[in-house]
């Protein structure tokens, strides 16, 4: 009986129009933006890749030199692209893909894509993502907001009520119906997104990646069977399909636009951010601060200046080491602080599945904050290694020449290229759980709502 | 079969029934008369289980209908005065549909045509979309699909409304083989003259109350267009 109520739905969303129209339309988009964002990511990997290899190219033929020179030569590294970026491109326009190891200083990331973008941008990006975070909760509503509603103001409701058809049997077969139309609507988007998975995907982290594509499935499958769910309550509710209408568009509103808005707008206000400018110079003080207790501790100087020649490469060393503990300090604070805001605006959120599975969707991806966490600190690993590699030859070199001292070209071959692995999808996992549970609660409220309105269906 | 006792219900203080007594046996065709507002509805309503009644009780086949209000609707079929179908389905595909669901099977489509020609609908216009329907052919596939359900018990308000004559008198004519195979029906109407051709018994409702009860064939048109007219006045 559920299987014939969704039968004779779905076969009068196709010829109603709306689910050509409206399914048309959203899936052409889902196609577009994954073939663009598929387009864009094999181009960029090969330029990245082809880039760090001419960086490390040239690190290691520079050549005899001084190590302290080859040491602010440094090397671009990159952040490799998640393939899964493709589907949601999370922090990755913003938060920047490539950082300069450069000798004394941990550099901020460049090259960040929405530094280049047009005003255009702030309307969001066209991803799969925002096309199923935004457009598919509403192509439920528009499909579903009569479902019930429009059979009791037609009179279809009585003619099945006299049938002896179970309210309960009339809700499954409308979720049905609007679910199979969302999956008629999904399914060539999925098939899509799983090829150009199995074609980024680097060999042996296919595994991996398609562990987190299913979660993104579940998580956007629970995120939108509570709107289906939410719809089919409000339809079961609502005297009138009009009413119902309105009510739904905004609950939508409320849900993907005000709620997600404010709770970021509050998180930034509770725990603010500093700025760049006040990030330095904080920075800058604890930086010279430590530098100089370190030469006092280690060689009772003021100033490094005062020591003899033949001393400087240990001193710079020393400096140096004071500063890894400075910078770790300022920057896993900073980490700490987005991560606070992260975690505010995630109970914030509570009122709208969107906040939680955004959190889940960019996680999943390896887009969001943890993965660019985990990017920075292997950066800043590298660069250290490269740091103390050239500090510690040109300490072993020794005497009063240590200015004038050239390393042979085999010392820069000591210092591997970057290689970036990032967390694992059940790292991923670990750390966003709690949206999961998020939205398999609001998941389970928006079906106890829906088999309650519709126990209290009435005809008329 | 259909059975109601000390039926009532009240809306906002007013009596829309007031302790209805009736009994319907199978093979009998009940029709009840009476004005707007007499109640004729609401009792369809009741033993529908659309509404609850205020007091009182009701039965269809032995099971009272609010406390097995699934189950009675596998014993009766409901013809309202405005049938309403899917607009964007054909009538047979209309009547596909909820014969599937009344009945927990599916008809071959030569029966459907059969059944929805039975009810008086030409074949060419079986597959036209309902939006192009008039009242009247939208009724005759409300016919087709409360015969199909072969149902022990007719409920029909107004069910000829809309029809035209020739039409109306074969829906008398299908009634009337239906309760010679045993249904029970209660037909509410205002036409005196459908009740007096169709039906067996004849009520006549005004306030909620069953004022007058008279057997069909002890009655005249004349008389029972009097007898209408008085139980109005009274």
């Amino acid at each position: 009986m559920i299987a014939v109520i969704a039968m004779r739905d779905f076969r009068g969303f196709i010829r109603d129009g709306r689910l050509p129209w409206l399914g048309g339309l959203a899936l052409l988009l889902l196609i577009v933006s994954i073939a663009v964002g598929w387009r864009l990511q094999s181009d960029t990997a090969a330029e990245r890749a082809a880039t760090e290899e001419k960086g490390y190219a040239t690190w290691v033929g520079q050549g005899p030199k001084n190590p302290h020179s080859a040491a602010h030569l440094g090397m671009h590294v990159f952040k490799p692209e998640p393939p899964l970026a493709l589907f949601d491109p999370g922090l990755e326009p913003f938060a920047g893909q490539t950082v300069w190891l450069e000798a004394h200083k941990q550099n901020d990331f460049g090259f960040r894509p929405a530094q280049d973008a047009t005003g255009l941008r702030r309307f969001g990006d066209l991803s799969a993502a925002y096309v199923l975070q935004l457009l598919a909760p509403l192509i439920l509503v528009l499909i579903g907001f009569d479902a019930l509603a429009g059979e009791r103001e037609q009179g279809t409701l009585r003619q099945l009520a006299s049938l002896g058809v179970a309210p309960s049997r009339l809700l499954w077969g409308k979720a049905l119906a609007i679910g199979a139309a969302a999956a008629a609507l999904l399914a060539p988007a999925v098939v899509l997104s799983l090829i150009a998975l199995y074609q980024a995907a680097a060999v042996g982290a296919l595994a991996d990646n398609l562990a987190r594509l299913g979660w993104i499935a579940i998580g956007y499958g629970l995120y939108l069977g509570t709107f289906l769910f939410v719809t089919l309550a409000v339809s079961a509710a609502a005297p009138r399909a009009r009413g119902a209408l309105v009510a739904l568009l905004a609950i939508w509103t409320v849900a993907t636009i005000v709620v997600p808005r404010a709770a970021s707008e509050a998180a930034h206000a509770a725990l603010p951010t500093p700025t760049r400018i006040d990030f330095m110079n904080a920075l800058g003080v604890d930086l010279r601060a430590a530098q100089n207790k370190a030469l006092e501790d280690n060689f009772h100087v003021k100033n490094a200046s005062q020591l003899p020649m033949e001393e400087a490469p240990r001193a710079l060393r020393v400096d140096d080491h004071a500063g890894y503990v400075v910078f770790d300090k300022h920057y896993n604070g900073l980490w700490d602080l987005f991560e606070r805001q992260r975690h505010l605006q995630e109970w914030l959120g509570l009122a709208s599945p969107l906040v939680a599975l955004r959190g889940l969707s960019t996680s999943m991806a390896g887009v969001d904050l943890a993965h660019q966490r985990s990017f920075a600190t292997a950066a800043e690993s590298h660069r250290r290694l490269i740091q103390d590699t050239m500090s510690d030859n040109r300490i072993a070199a020794g005497g009063s020449e240590a200015y004038n001292y050239q390393a042979s070209p085999e010392l820069w071959a000591k210092v591997p290229p970057f290689r970036y692995e990032g967390p694992s999808s059940a790292e991923a996992l670990a750390s966003s759980w709690p949206n999961l549970v998020t939205l398999a609660a609001g998941f389970a409220l928006s079906l106890l709502a829906a088999v309650v309105a519709a126990r209290h269906l009435r005809p008329f | 079969m259909i059975k109601t006792r000390r039926l009532s219900k009240f809306f906002d203080g007013n009596h829309a029934l007031d302790q209805v007594d009736l009994d319907v046996e199978p093979g009998e065709i009940y029709c009840l008369l009476g004005a707007n507002g007499a109640g004729k509805t609401t009792l369809i309503n009741i033993l529908l289980n659309f509404i609850p009644a205020s007091d009182g009780k009701a039965w269809i086949n032995g099971l009272d209908v609010a406390e097995h209000p699934l189950e009675t609707k596998t014993h009766v079929a409901y013809i309202p005065e405005q049938v309403t179908l899917y607009p964007t389905l054909s009538g047979v595909e209309n009547l596909d549909y909820f014969v599937t669901l009344g009945c927990g099977r599916r008809f071959s489509r030569d029966r459907l045509l059969e059944l929805l020609e039975e009810a008086g609908l030409d074949r060419a216009a079986a597959d036209r979309r309902v939006a192009q329907y008039s009242k009247g052919m939208r009724q005759k596939v409300g016919v087709a699909i409360a015969f199909a359900k072969q149902a022990k018990a007719l409920l029909l308000d107004e069910p000829t409304s809309g029809l035209d004559p020739k039409s109306a008198n074969e829906f008398s004519r299908l009634l009337k083989t239906a309760a010679d195979r045993g249904v029970a029906i209660l037909m509410a109407t205002h036409d005196l003259f459908n009740a007096k051709q169709t039906g067996t018994r004849i009520g006549i409702a005004r306030s909620g109350r069953i004022v007058a009860e008279i057997g069909a064939r002890e009655i005249g048109h004349a008389d029972l267009e009097a007898l209408y007219l008085d139980a109005m006045s009274a």
